[in-house]
């Protein structure tokens, strides 16, 4: 098969597959690139979600662009972004012709009451798996304990936490290299 | 003209919008319905549900749905093309950068990207949290979140299929 129709269907998979947007599809995008098809180390997964969170948009999109740019190139970048926005386009256009009607039934919000917590175990998981490989020393745990804090305590702006993040980064990269 | 107003709306959504999912639900709010009034404040509402609750990235989903109520079906088109074109250049020129330096070894950018590790994870981290404050609820829930992690951090089980034995889990369970 040819490198950039596996692109789109992997990550047309997960788009169809996943319910909840972006950090619901990066655990299973992880899977797919690194564990499954092994197109990526993690190492480098971890540097292309930083690329992903830093850039304005929608996460899901960037990262699919930018895991694609590593595998094929441009044309592998709109395989990628291809595959992760077809599904939301022709799922919403189908709901809005169709179903509207059946969305508050039982059936599926018993669906959802088993899936969502489902969803935050895996999503925590792909926290686990990351910061195991990635996170060395006691710095670098606790930056992400503090930093998770003041998301989730404090509720501060998602910008904010990456700027701040992007100058202390800054400043350790400086203090290295004098 | 409508069309060229819907592309520059989510253009700007897409260029302006940082943090992911629904983070970016405020900036489409203030475009939709303070500079547009292209929707109802319920009817916007009714939009950010379903995208929550339909296949894909949020943004995209909210995208193709205004889109389609402003101007149907080529409006859901333009509205989606508009909201991923700032990521397609920002992206490729970040990804040029980072090419540039990083393959040439440059262990500043190494030091960098090391330093951001925690951050970008405490993101990750944070959705995982307010996502299980949403959806656990009782003991059954609280089950079904530790076997999902466990499932992923143990096994090499397809996530795809982790998420719908919980969904039908929760059909048996709550219907």
């Amino acid at each position: 098969m040819h490198k950039n129709l596996k692109i789109f269907l992997s990550f047309l998979k997960i788009g169809a597959g996943t319910i909840g947007g972006g950090f619901v599809m990066l655990p299973l995008i992880r899977q797919e690139v690194v564990d499954r098809r092994k197109w990526i180390k993690e190492e480098q997964f971890m540097h292309f979600l930083t690329i992903a969170q830093s850039s304005p948009g929608v996460m899901a999109v960037n990262l699919s662009l930018v895991i694609g740019w590593e595998i094929n190139g441009l044309s592998g970048a709109l395989s990628g972004l291809l595959g992760a926005v077809l599904p939301s386009f022709v799922s919403i256009l189908l709901i809005a012709l169709v179903f509207l009607k059946y969305f508050e039934t039982a059936w599926l919000k018993a669906f959802f009451k088993g899936a969502v917590p489902a969803t935050s175990g895996v999503i925590g998981a792909v926290v686990f798996v990351l910061a195991r490989k990635n996170l060395k020393g006691f710095y670098q745990y606790a930056a992400l304990l503090a930093a998770s804090a003041l998301l989730v305590f404090w509720r501060a702006n998602p910008v904010l936490v990456i700027v701040l993040g992007m100058i202390v980064a800054l400043w350790i990269t400086y203090r290295r290299k004098v | 003209m409508i069309f060229w107003q819907l592309f520059i709306a989510f253009f700007k959504i897409g260029m302006f919008s940082f943090g992911g999912g629904y983070a970016t639900i405020p900036l489409i709010e203030k475009e939709i319905i303070s500079t547009h009034q292209w929707l109802t404040l319920p009817q916007f509402y009714q939009v950010v549900a379903v995208a929550g609750m339909t296949p894909g990235p949020v943004g995209i989903n909210c995208a193709t749905f205004v889109g389609y109520r402003v101007a149907g079906v080529i409006g859901s088109a333009v509205a989606t093309i508009a909201v991923v074109l700032p990521s397609v250049i920002i992206i490729s020129l970040l990804y040029y950068i980072f090419k540039k330096y990083l393959s040439k070894g440059e262990e500043s950018v190494k030091v960098f990207f090391a330093a951001m590790s925690p951050v970008v994870l405490s993101l990750v981290l944070s959705a995982a949290i307010s996502i299980g404050r949403e959806g656990i609820s009782d003991l059954w829930s609280i089950l079904i979140a530790l076997t999902a992690f466990i499932l992923v951090t143990a096994t090499k089980l397809n996530i795809l299929y982790i998420l719908a034995g919980a969904g039908l889990a929760g059909m048996l369970l709550y219907k």
